[in-house]
């Protein structure tokens, strides 16, 4: 045969052989070259060509054979404890790094940028602790100014309010704007606010927010000193707050500082919030974050007052998701059987470190399946309104399904190589249950032993029960299986 | 045994060839008139469900004979049992392939 053509045919097998899966496309290439080495010495050349042609054929169904071979690694990769543990640390990775990225739920897990925040409190009236809107009213807040100093070291007044702002650039934004009593910051004592915006003055100051700083203003250096229109009146931007620096009722972009004639202004029925830092000889010896104010009015009655913490407010995301954990395991053994079933003793297959390894494994779940719960829950409350609602049921129903998850995988498993149980096969039958076995039998296929699952728990088979095989059953197993489990 | 009931005609007749002494793909392509398309595949299937075994020859015969060593094919004993099952199955496959004397390598 012509040489070119065999060059041709060679090249032609080297390209079939590119759809041959990497393991086995050198011993394939080889067979499949030598028999057209042996094929060329035969004078028809019709013979070659069809014969390479086949080649084709067979590497694309090598490679389906070996794909549909697949499942089995697939599956001892999923059945893995290791796999199973790591899957969920990138879920609380995951989820963990969203929080993270989501405005609301990074608050929360940051570190409270205020000065002793357990004794800076927010006041809101009785039964309205709970709520965002102000509650507040100006005459009230200059009653305790002059008359709570025993119990106040400071106190500051703010209303949340959406505003014009002009930029100084021809353009003109509507804002979300803190307006408060000039001593905000220093009440405070937040150390993500310029230091030059503290204290009391004589003009109105404007603080900026991170992100309308970036992105009304081009983020410019200089931008402390500018004298701004908000609101329709020039205020100087006193400077520029840190991100995530606000954690107080309401949403603010903007701080606006007013002196005291301006705040004199507001009539005595505008509503607003009250922050206000407690003497701090009143806090020292106290556990609690909340207090009770009980403030008596013109009529001779007397009006009750919250003062919340601002230490309680970050903590209040984790203590729902804590209550919501409980209801969860109040609820759980409603919704399943809590056994995990009945694992005979046995000191040959079963050492004492490998039960241990078990209860680690399950222990470990549970480690990474709470955060998984907590931090998913606090990135779902954020797409609605009511965060808190929203964050118990989402807490209460995923952490129902962890937990149920968690127990229903631990009965899967092997006791001894913590595998999933494969194979499920049904014995007997449901009319016999009375009178003979019935239910679920599961294997492990390294050849530890079987599970036996009944169909109905009944007074002599109430719960699964794990049957140890010795080694004389080792050889039915599959050798690679044994190895991997090793 | 499962595998001896699901053997194909295409398959039997290819076990049965290899069985005849023709050892390797291209002369079973000869002897069964298939093409090689399907040959290869089918003994591929074949070893694995473990009814014939792979082997390649020794180095020291192929460079011997100037020649890239060849694969050959040998039916094991559980083949060999399914074989003889086949043959019940498809009478004329020990017609179409009379036994020969074992190509030796």
């Amino acid at each position: 045969m012509n040489r070119l053509l065999i060059r041709v045919y060679m090249l032609e097998l080297y390209c079939a052989s590119l759809i041959v899966p990497e393991g086995s496309r050198t011993e394939w290439l080889k067979e499949w070259k030598a028999e057209l080495w042996h094929i060329a010495s035969l004078p028809a050349n019709e013979a070659a060509a069809s014969f390479v042609r086949g080649a084709f054929q067979d590497a694309c169904v090598l490679r389906s054979d070996l794909r549909r071979m697949g499942p089995g690694r697939s599956h001892a990769l999923h059945s893995s404890p290791v796999v199973c543990l790591l899957s969920l640390l990138l879920a609380g990775l995951a989820s963990l790094g969203l929080a993270f990225l989501l405005p609301g739920t990074r608050t929360a897990l940051l570190p409270s940028p205020y000065r002793d925040a357990r004794a800076l409190v927010v006041v809101s009236r009785d039964g309205m602790s709970r709520s965002q809107s102000a509650n507040i009213s100006f005459g009230e807040f200059r009653y305790w100014q002059s008359a709570a100093q025993g119990v106040f070291s400071g106190l500051a007044f703010y209303q949340i309010e959406r505003k014009q702002l002009h930029a100084g650039h021809g353009a003109e934004v509507e804002v979300s704007v803190a307006r408060a009593s000039g001593n905000l910051l220093s009440v405070l004592l937040g150390s993500g606010f310029p230091i030059s915006a503290g204290g009391t003055g004589a003009d109105s100051r404007v603080v900026l927010s991170d992100a309308v700083w970036r992105r009304y203003f081009q983020a410019d250096p200089h931008v402390a000193g500018r004298v701004v229109f908000l609101m329709g009146e020039k205020v100087t931007i006193a400077g520029v707050a840190k991100p995530d620096v606000w954690r107080l009722p309401g949403q603010a972009e903007v701080w606006l500082l007013e002196s005291d004639s301006r705040m004199n202004t507001l009539t005595p029925q505008t509503t607003g919030f009250v922050v206000a830092r407690i003497q701090p000889a009143l806090t020292r010896n106290v556990s609690e974050d909340n207090w009770h104010m009980v403030v008596p009015q013109k009529d001779g009655s007397v009006a009750g007052f919250k003062c919340i913490s601002v230490k309680h407010y970050a903590r209040e995301p984790f203590a729902h998701f804590a209550f919501a954990i409980l209801l969860a395991l109040l609820a759980l053994p409603a919704t399943t059987s809590l056994p995990l079933g009945e694992y005979p003793y046995n000191p040959r297959q079963q050492s004492l470190s490998l039960r241990l390894r078990r209860w680690f494994f399950f222990a470990a779940k549970l480690a990474l399946v709470l955060p998984v719960v907590c931090f998913a829950s606090l990135d779902v409350a954020q797409a609605f309104s009511d965060t808190q609602s929203v964050q118990l049921f989402v807490t209460f129903v995923s952490a129902l399904a962890a937990l149920r998850w968690m127990l229903h995988d631990q009965r899967r498993r092997c006791p001894v190589c913590l595998q999933m149980l494969r194979n499920p096969v049904h014995v007997g039958q449901p009319s016999r249950n009375f009178l003979a076995w019935n239910g679920t039998e599961l294997i492990c296929v390294v050849g530890h032993g079987f599970l036996h699952v009944p169909e109905m728990p009944t007074s002599w088979f109430s719960t699964q029960r794990w049957l140890y095989l010795d080694a004389s059953w080792r050889s039915i197993f599959r050798p690679q299986e044994m190895a991997r489990s090793a | 045994m499962g595998v001896e009931a699901k053997l194909s005609h295409t398959a039997a007749l290819i076990l049965r060839a290899i069985s005849a002494g023709y050892i390797y793909g291209f002369s079973v392509m000869e002897m069964t008139g298939l093409p090689s398309g399907t040959v290869y595949p089918a003994m591929r299937r074949l070893e694995r469900d473990g009814l014939i075994q792979s082997k390649w020859e020794a180095e020291t015969i192929a460079n011997a004979e100037q020649r890239p060593p060849r694969k050959y094919y040998k039916v094991t004993r559980t083949g060999k049992t399914t074989l003889e099952a086949s043959l019940k199955r498809y009478p004329l496959l020990e017609k179409m392939i009379p036994q020969t004397e074992v190509e030796h390598v």
